[in-house]
């Protein structure tokens, strides 16, 4: 959905226009948990903070100035309520090992490349992503599932463009080291001998 | 170098959000060196997981909560009178209107308050009565002594409030003749009064 048929829904939300606020709600549901699935790891919570990133759609339809894509302007809202869930738990809960992954010399060759690309599953991913810090598997999120632009991604993260491309950089290698790791527990990783 | 741009442009040529200029550049390195396709099938399979690791939910997910709260939302009162004033800013005809409706209040409320002048007497304090007919016994009570403590006692002693209190906080009570000994005597032997005398009369008013 564009920002013009956006900035027609928001003038009758703004009027309490309560099909208009579904139709908007609709096209942007699945955006939004997924970015806050993402960080919060939570059905419930991510639901949770997607109903209450939509009221406050709701309630405040104007303060939308058709500055950015309306999807980014909205996953910002839904960063700053899943801060809020972020504060309520311990630091490092689940990202514990994942700096050890950083440490090993990656199979950087064409090879270890387009064999770990053959080999990664879903779940491989998954449990990766899940061992990154907050930072990295939002800056691998906005950028491989949002598809945003780098401007996009930093004005999300609120740091500057070099900045997300560390992050990004230091994402690749860990997720890469953790899903070379994790072939090799199941004995078929690249340049390792099964 | 050319490396290093590469590998920095890269996620972004995946994702589709590279400008055309550098979209370009990336497609004649991976012209000229195709051992990078590797790592751009690698980072293609690793968006195609990431897509796969988000659950299919409907897009109605969450909307039924949503609605209650809608339907359920008031605005606050800050927002009803920002809305109502914020109306004027734009219409001041409107804003004018308000301001006869304020000047029209303001008059109607003078004009009752000068109504009520008169009720003003029920705020006085009521005079004493003079009790014609007993003697009267001076008494002075510990300032301590409570206001209903004193009632009682003075009904205990059928005694009436008839002056008082006077600068040195003498109080007249005038007891029912033939029973004024007797009602010093009893008045004498509360904790709450220090001193009590028969008197012949209420002194005059300074």
């Amino acid at each position: 959905m564009d920002n013009d048929r956006v900035s027609k829904l928001l003038e009758r939300i703004a009027k309490q226009d309560q099909a208009a606020f579904q139709e908007l709600y609709k096209a942007f549901s699945r955006k939004v948990f997924a970015y806050v699935l993402n960080q919060v790891k939570d059905q419930a919570k991510a639901e949770e903070i997607l109903v209450d990133t939509m009221y406050e759609v709701w309630r405040n339809p104007t303060r939308f100035r058709g500055e950015s894509a309306f999807s980014t302007w909205l996953i910002g809202i839904a960063r700053n309520k899943a801060l809020l869930v972020f504060r309520g738990r311990r630091p490092d809960e689940d990202h514990d090992d994942i700096d050890d992954y950083a440490e090993i010399t990656p199979d950087e060759g064409p090879d270890g490349y387009a064999r770990l690309a053959e080999q990664q599953r879903r779940e491989g991913v998954q449990h990766c992503m899940g061992k990154l810090t907050e930072e990295h598997r939002e800056c691998l999120h906005l950028v491989f599932y949002e598809g945003m632009s780098l401007a996009e991604v930093a004005a999300i993260q609120r740091c500057p463009e070099n900045t997300v491309k560390t992050r990004l950089f230091h994402a690749r290698q860990k997720i890469k080291n953790c899903l070379r790791l994790l072939l090799e527990r199941e004995g078929s990783a690249p340049g390792v001998e099964s | 170098m050319s490396n290093e741009r590469f590998a920095e442009l890269l996620p972004w040529y995946v994702n589709g959000s590279l400008d055309a200029a550098d979209r370009a550049w990336v497609d004649s390195y991976l012209a000229e060196h195709p051992e990078a396709r590797s790592e751009l099938a690698w980072y293609e399979s690793l968006q195609t997981r990431i897509h796969e690791t988000v659950p299919a939910v409907p897009a109605s997910i969450g909307l039924a909560r949503a609605m209650n709260l809608i339907r359920g939302d008031r605005p606050t009162l800050s927002e009803v009178i920002s809305g109502f004033f914020g109306r004027f800013t734009m219409r001041p005809a409107m804003a004018l209107g308000l301001l006869g409706v304020i000047v029209l209040q303001g008059a109607v409320i003078v004009n009752m308050m000068g109504q009520v002048k008169d009720d003003e007497t029920e705020m006085r304090a009521l005079r004493a009565k003079d009790v014609a007919e007993g003697p009267l016994v001076k008494v002075n009570f510990a300032p301590d002594a409570r206001e209903s403590d004193i009632r009682l006692l003075l009904v205990s002693v059928q005694g009436t409030l008839t002056g008082g209190p006077g600068q040195l906080g003498d109080y007249y009570v005038r007891v029912p003749a033939g029973k004024e000994a007797q009602a010093a005597a009893k008045l004498k032997d509360k904790t709450i009064v220090q001193a009590v005398e028969l008197a012949a009369g209420i002194p005059p008013r300074d």
